[in-house]
């Protein structure tokens, strides 16, 4: 199956002053069909925070409704990796848990967490993730946070999930392959990290045209372990 | 006893929300990477004074993670200290705190320390008087009876400017105690008797002026202020 990484879509922002909205799910939805992509993880921040929402926007949740349109319209099953002022929507719409496995296959399954304590990952969320692994033997495991956790990129930047050195090295001495999937920050693309059974990396971002940056998401093919990066135009 | 005051590096405020006070920040953030920078040349300075001693934290992520940091250079671990955590300025703490346990499992904390939950107890905004009640015991039992020959207690800019000023008065020192930027750090010679002499008020020369902050605020722009 292919999986599709997409983060940070920050709908509804007065920032994308470029480019409507629906303009840019409506290009991203072409590519998902003409990609192939079987199922979607979206890590999080979906609708900007509220003062940077555009007038017609006054609410997140008004600002969530296109997306949820557009989600449905593609007709493939999504992850969703809410951050924390993201969850009441998504658990309350789609039921989503604050951690979560989403087993698609017998190739292929998906972990979500939340980042419930500031910068972190609590206890109970490293033994929820060791226990989805085990369901999960001789899948691909994508791991989905928000943040990405501190020592999963290359460079510095402020805010990272801390992970423990204990859980780092069960998920690299794993027997199955686990890629963990960071979002968060708008900068230039990050190369894949791989140590022992994890791969972490930075799959996907989006243009918010006054940083000045670009678009580009990835596609990870669970049988072949094959990470696919397009850059786009929107 | 040598005695080290510094405060936390620079927290991580990206997050915080719009209006928030910077110097106050309003939840338990760990440090930006600015602030990791900044410890680790703290911790750099430490090692070159030869600091192999204890070091006392107040809980905080901003300030056990500024620990961790000049810990991990100086090969010692650390104590949680919750008497040199922040002033409380809000009606409501603003979080809840790690456990000992929590702290245990990201910073080299001591095997024997202990440390009773929750440790933020104001129950509303403290005056600068309910800081030095906390604070002044604490110093006075560090002179008392020091727990080792070299300490360092990292703090806040509330809890190092009153200890500051609580010994510099025990120095008979009137003199500038310097200011309480990011990581910055004093150093005491106190000794048996529990004469106190200030080696040097809080500085930051180890490292570059660009990275010296206050929180959010720039080296220029609090000398400015």
């Amino acid at each position: 199956m292919k999986i599709l990484v997409i983060s940070d879509l920050h709908l509804c922002d007065r920032r994308h002053y470029d480019m409507a909205d629906e303009e840019r799910l409506e290009k991203l939805g072409t590519f998902i069909r003409r990609s192939g992509t079987g199922a979607v993880l979206n890590l999080g921040d979906t609708v900007s925070r509220t003062p940077l929402l555009l007038d017609c926007y006054p609410t997140l949740e008004a600002g969530f409704e296109g997306y949820l349109k557009w989600r449905k319209s593609l007709n493939i099953p999504f992850a969703e990796c809410a951050i924390k002022r993201e969850l009441d929507f998504f658990s309350g719409i789609m039921g989503q848990e604050v951690d979560q496995l989403f087993e698609l296959d017998q190739n292929s399954a998906i972990i979500t967490l939340l980042q419930q304590l500031p910068c972190r990952l609590a206890l109970e969320q490293e033994e929820f993730v060791i226990n989805a692994l085990e369901k999960c033997q001789g899948k691909t495991v994508i791991i989905g946070t928000h943040q990405p956790f501190q020592g999963s990129c290359s460079r510095e930047g402020d805010v990272f999930l801390k992970i423990t050195d204990g859980f780092k090295n069960k998920l690299e001495n794993f027997p199955g392959k686990i890629i963990w999937c960071g979002g968060h920050f708008h900068w230039d693309k990050e190369e894949p990290m791989v140590t022992g059974s994890l791969t972490s990396l930075y799959p996907s971002r989006f243009r918010i045209k006054e940083k000045g940056d670009y678009t580009y998401t990835t596609l990870i093919d669970t049988v072949s372990g094959k990470l696919q990066t397009d850059f786009h135009d929107f | 006893m040598i005695l080290y005051i510094a405060r936390h590096g620079q927290p991580a405020l990206d997050d915080m929300k719009p209006g928030a006070d910077y110097e106050l920040p309003d939840g338990d953030y760990p440090l930006s990477a600015l602030g990791r920078e900044q410890a680790e040349f703290l911790g750099k300075y430490l090692k070159q004074e030869n600091f192999d001693g204890l070091m006392l934290s107040s809980p905080y992520a901003r300030t056990m993670e500024t620990a961790a940091v000049a810990a991990s250079i100086c090969g010692t671990s650390i104590v949680p200290e919750p008497r040199f955590q922040e002033r409380l300025f809000a009606a409501e703490p603003p979080c809840p705190g790690m456990t000992i346990e929590e702290m245990r499992r990201f910073y080299p904390v001591s095997p024997d320390a202990e440390l009773e939950y929750p440790w933020i107890v104001a129950k509303g905004p403290e005056e600068a008087v309910d800081v030095e009640k906390r604070v002044f015991p604490l110093i006075d039992e560090l002179i008392a009876a020091p727990p080792a020959e070299k300490i360092l207690l990292i703090g806040h800019g509330a809890s190092v400017n009153t200890a500051m000023r609580y010994l510099a008065e025990k120095a008979n020192y009137s003199g500038n105690r310097g200011i309480a930027f990011n990581a910055a750090v004093s150093c005491l010679d106190i000794e048996h008797d529990g004469s106190v002499k200030l080696i040097h008020p809080l500085k930051f020369d180890y490292m570059p002026m660009e990275k010296v902050t206050s929180n959010k605020r720039t080296y220029e722009e609090v000398i400015n202020q």
